[in-house]
């Protein structure tokens, strides 16, 4: 793929909680990490991929004539996955939207023509545009080709990372960023190897080296799981690693919902984590008090 | 004692009682009434009624005068109020559309004019009327369905005339016109009848006052409490003062400010325009001249705001509404210190009256911007927001000059109108957009390209504009003769100068409105058929009138198509939008065609009022996928449950309908999730919202914060929801107080989240 087309699964207008002001968020799509408790399994994979909505179907069977692989063969409650391109001739003739085809090619203009759109906003708003995922460095020449051209066009930037790239291409996106939201899920390399797939130690370092070019602001992202991430041990662990580094504006809690639940049945996946709760108005008390005892500005997702 | 709390708590203390009905009373058997002229008699008729109505001074009060149809139950410290049953807001619309249904009437394209003109001469919700016309005119009312007090529903008193003259400035500014009266210039005497009518009317009020300041007196010789008793004292001057000269202080305005909306209210008039500019110098002096502390000043504001509250309980759809903010003549900003007084004193009682809304222009000051928003967030109140930058132009468009257009004001609810000088007529004539295209479809079959079904479509709207207009003007020739209106006449710019009645055409403003309903539906449905039908060919014209007339019954695929696979506006569509558009020009066009008896043009708005359940009730399936007697959009909003795309979306999607040509006033609704605004900064960015909605040149909109969980809570343990408030077609209303229609329509509309 070239810097000039990349996979786009959504633009959300009118994002009020992905950097300063009101803001149109970009998701790529693609991701290198695997959380357990991801909430949008259906940004994952770098392909496009079939939602299947149950509650939506009508059966009316459009989707078995138009599909050309027999991934339908069946009919649309037993999509099978295996034969499916994602193609997405089948959700092109669901007028009931029960099958959603995730991801979609767009070339740079084409995103930038739907980001014009909430001009007005940004200006009264001091917002802009934030790329997400997904994982945007998984398509790095259309993610800087992307940030280039906003910048150009006077946008103000936002990069919401997992952090999880090789450096060089971590560096050649982060030239025309404003502000980075920079996720930290834990400490221990053992354990997020165990919760994410991978492990953290490229993770920490391009923070690290972010922090030292000096020239983006950092706001971390931590998505509080508990009984995942929230023991004392890597809460201290944190407040040490990120207490240390004097580029970070703020951390922000990202407190657990399991409002993703759904779509992991939709995509035809298992969800891991039905038995973790949100945490508790105390419980993040606490975390803030914790980060805050470093020396760090703690913010809670919607809340302050 | 906390004065407010006490009277916040007595006027909890409600008890629904059957009216008592005193004997009907009459003008007409003093000896040659009949002869006398009408408006002498509606005038004579109002005095009787204003020096016999009851009255009533509750403990603790500073501001004086009960509803006329408050009964008060025992005296003492915790008296109780008594009223008759509330009327629902907008089970009226809702029943009206049932029986035209079953009446097989469903299959009209317009609404003739026959709506809000309630007939107060019986028991009103306002007051029991004494008559005043003869057999012969109320025969002659009656073929139109109207009566003696018929009154406009949306008609503005002239309050800043008021409080500048006093109702005896008034007078005396009538007395004058008569006496300087040229007899050639007045054959047939009507008007100095009309003049005289003026005259009788003020007097009226001026009594009324004295009443209220003889009780007082009375009261202060049998008080025991020595500081309620220096208070009732005060009280007797006050009125006094106000019956018989105009007010010099804010104590002063703020009362014959009340009693003049209560006489309002048995003439149709229950708005207060620019309170916070007509009000506020009285303020600024009892300031500067130390006679008022600010703590004093806000506890009396508060007085008469509970007093406004008192009538929530006779409907909460009382058109009791002022607006905030704003400009002057010279374009600077108009807000002032009672501006921010005003929304703190609602925001410390809570509850939906008085109702507010406010202007903004490009000057609007930071801090109130803030202080807005902040109200809305909380959820305490949500107020109309209007914008200058469009509106003055918009007025000045309809022809009226600049040094009046800056004086605007909504109405009682939605309409535009310059403050003291207008008798809009905003209200009454309808246009149902949805109904036009339903007929223009029947013929589908005939029509090779879209362009065709456009202009027959076309011709459905002008059709329906034209017999509004017919219904309308017949209604607005016949008012005057059977239900003139000489105490607001007064009151406003005109009437005296021209020796006029309002009905006759006395207002130095008199333009007409046609409201147009389910522009987005419309919109909606008719680039469903352009794109599905015409440009793609995906489906039949003949298979899509079947699917219509069978109501998609057995092709449900087919309505997901239409639903699902054409453009909604609301989406910042092009497509869409611009049909939108265009229906709006074309329909203006037509509007401004026509004029009215009292001299004034038709002008268009965009409202359905409650009526966007009862417009459903009665309109087929569409071809946006509408199933048949599902509500349509309300107002100027997109269609429930379509706008998916965020709430600047529908901002982008409305500005571009050109709102030059909707100076009767539009309304929009939004709903957004109350996690949009939460969280540090939730107060910026709704401000920031209302920035952009200003410079996209929008003209008017109101914010529902709140979530479907929430509302879907309220209907369970209605008890336990009391205060929960939510805006309506003009105005906030309490949820759980409203037809289930209601709550199901507000739920089902988008809740734009994060």
């Amino acid at each position: 793929m070239t810097g000039d087309q990349g996979i786009v699964f959504d633009i959300k207008h009118f994002a009020v909680h992905d950097g300063p002001g009101i803001r149109t968020t970009v998701f790529l799509k693609g991701c290198p990490l695997r959380c357990v408790w991801c909430h949008s399994p259906e940004s994952q994979s770098p392909r496009p991929e079939l939602l299947f909505h149950v509650d939506s179907c009508i059966g009316c069977g459009a989707c078995i004539e138009a599909c050309p692989t027999f991934a339908q063969a069946t009919g649309p409650k037993k999509i099978r996955r295996e034969l499916c391109t994602g193609c997405g001739r089948c959700a092109e003739v669901c007028y009931a939207e029960a099958l959603q085809l995730i991801g979609k090619k767009m070339t740079v203009d084409e995103v930038l023509r739907e980001v014009e759109r909430d001009r007005a906003i940004y200006k009264t708003s001091g917002g802009g545009v934030t790329l997400s995922g997904g994982e945007p460095t998984q398509q790095p020449d259309f993610t800087a080709e992307l940030f280039r051209r906003l910048k150009e066009g006077g946008y103000h930037t936002a990069l919401d990372t997992c952090g999880h790239a090789d450096w060089r291409v971590l560096k050649s996106i982060l030239t025309d960023v404003d502000l980075i939201l920079y996720d930290i899920k834990h400490t221990d390399p053992v354990a997020h190897k165990t919760l994410t797939g991978v492990g953290n130690e490229l993770i920490i370092s391009n923070l690290a080296k972010i922090a030292e070019r000096q020239s983006n602001r950092i706001v971390i992202r931590f998505p509080v799981i508990p009984g995942y991430n929230d023991s004392p041990a890597n809460l201290s662990a944190m407040a040490t690693l990120l207490g240390g580094m004097s580029r970070i504006e703020a951390v922000e809690l990202l407190p657990y919902h399991n409002l993703g639940a759904p779509k992991y049945r939709s995509l035809g996946r298992p969800y891991s984590l039905k038995e973790a709760e949100p945490p508790t108005e105390e419980e993040l008390a606490s975390i803030r008090e914790t980060l805050e005892a470093a020396g760090l500005r703690v913010i809670v997702e919607g809340k302050g | 004692m906390n004065r407010i709390e006490t009277l916040k708590r007595n006027l909890e203390r409600l008890e629904r009682i059957q009216p008592s009905t005193p004997a009907p009373r009459t003008v007409l058997t003093e000896p040659g009434a009949e002869s006398q002229p009408l408006p002498v008699r509606k005038a004579k008729a109002l005095s009787l009624f204003l020096e016999t109505a009851p009255i009533h001074i509750y403990p603790w009060e500073l501001i004086v005068g009960i509803p006329f149809r408050e009964e008060p139950q025992g005296g003492g410290d915790e008296p109780v109020r008594g009223l008759p049953p509330e009327t629902v807001s907008g089970q009226g619309y809702i029943d009206g559309a049932l029986r035209k249904v079953s009446r097989g009437l469903s299959r009209e394209a317009y609404e003739p004019a026959l709506y809000g003109l309630p007939q107060m001469g019986k028991a009103s919700r306002y007051g029991l009327f004494p008559g005043y016309a003869t057999e012969a005119e109320l025969a002659e009312a009656g073929r139109f369905s109207l009566g003696e007090n018929s009154n406009l529903g949306h008609l503005q008193i002239g309050h800043a005339k008021v409080v500048r003259l006093g109702w005896s400035g008034i007078r005396e500014q009538a007395e004058r016109r008569l006496a300087q009266l040229d007899p050639m210039d007045d054959a047939e005497g009507e008007k100095s009848a009309f003049l005289r009518s003026f005259i009788i009317s003020m007097k009226g009020a001026q009594a009324f006052a004295s009443r209220y300041s003889d009780l007082a007196n009375e009261m202060a010789t049998t008080e025991d409490d020595p500081v309620r008793r220096k208070e009732l004292e005060r009280i007797s001057v006050i009125c006094g003062n106000v019956a018989g000269g105009p007010p010099k202080t804010f104590w002063e305005a703020l009362q014959v400010h009340w009693f003049t909306d209560l006489v309002g209210h048995t003439q149709g008039s229950r708005q207060m325009g620019r309170f916070d500019q007509y009000m506020y110098p009285f303020l600024k002096e009892d300031l500067r001249e130390g006679r008022l502390t600010d703590e004093a000043a806000f506890e009396l504001l508060q007085c008469l705001w509970l007093k406004y509250a008192s009538v929530t309980d006779i409907t909460m759809d009382n058109l009791q509404n002022m607006i905030l903010g704003g400009q002057t003549p010279e374009g600077a900003d108009a807000t002032n210190p009672l501006s921010y007084m005003c929304m703190e004193a609602t925001e410390k009682l809570g509850g939906v009256d008085p109702k507010w809304s406010i202007r903004i222009h490009k000057g609007t000051p930071e801090p109130f911007l803030r202080k807005i928003c902040e109200v809305i967030r909380s959820c305490a109140y949500q107020p109309g927001i209007y914008n200058d930058e469009i509106i003055i132009p918009a007025l000045v468009r309809s022809g009226i000059p600049l040094e009046d257009a800056w004086d605007y004001t909504n109405d009682g609810c939605s309409e535009l109108l310059v403050q003291g000088k207008t008798n809009p007529w905003a209200f009454e004539a309808r246009v149902l957009l949805l109904k036009c295209l339903e007929r223009s479809l029947t013929r589908l079959e005939e029509f090779e390209t879209f362009e065709a079904l456009m202009e027959a479509f076309k011709e459905e709207v002008a059709t329906a504009v034209a017999m509004a207009v017919t219904n309308c003007n017949l209604l607005q020739a016949t008012v005057p003769k059977i239900s003139p209106n000489p105490f607001v006449s007064a009151t406003l710019e005109g009437c005296i100068e021209k020796a006029m009645d309002l009905t006759d055409g006395g207002a130095t403003y008199n333009s007409s409105a046609i409201c147009a309903s389910g522009l987005a539906d419309t919109a909606d449905s008719l680039a469903a058929v352009r794109k599905l039908v015409y440009e793609e060919g995906k489906v039949g014209r003949r298979e899509l009138i079947e699917a219509l007339r069978g109501n998609f019954e057995g092709s449900e695929r087919l309505r997901l198509m239409l639903l699902n696979r054409a453009p909604k506006f609301g989406n910042d569509d092009d497509y869409v939008d611009g049909i939108a558009s265009e229906i709006v020009a074309y329909t203006a066009g037509e509007v401004e065609k026509h004029r009215n008896p009292r001299g004034g043009r038709y002008i268009l708005g965009l409202f359905s009022y409650g009526e966007y359940i009862a417009h459903g009730i009665v309109t087929g399936a569409t071809p946006d996928g509408r199933r048949a007697g599902e509500g349509i959009s309300p107002n100027f909003s997109p269609s429930p449950g379509r706008d998916r795309s965020g709430p600047f979306a529908v901002l982008k999607s409305t500005s571009k309908v050109n709102q030059l040509l909707t100076v009767n006033g539009t309304a929009l609704d939004l709903t957004l999730h109350p996690s949009v605004f939460s969280g540090p900064g939730g107060t910026d960015k709704l401000m920031s919202l209302v920035r952009a909605f200003g410079e996209l040149d929008c003209m008017q909109m109101q914010l529902n914060i709140v979530d479907a969980d929430t509302l879907r809570a309220a209907q369970k343990e209605p008890e336990k929801h009391r205060n929960l408030t939510v805006r309506l077609w003009g105005f906030p209303a309490y949820f759980v107080r409203l037809p289930n229609e209601f709550q199901e329509h507000i739920i089902s509309r988008t809740e734009h989240r994060m």
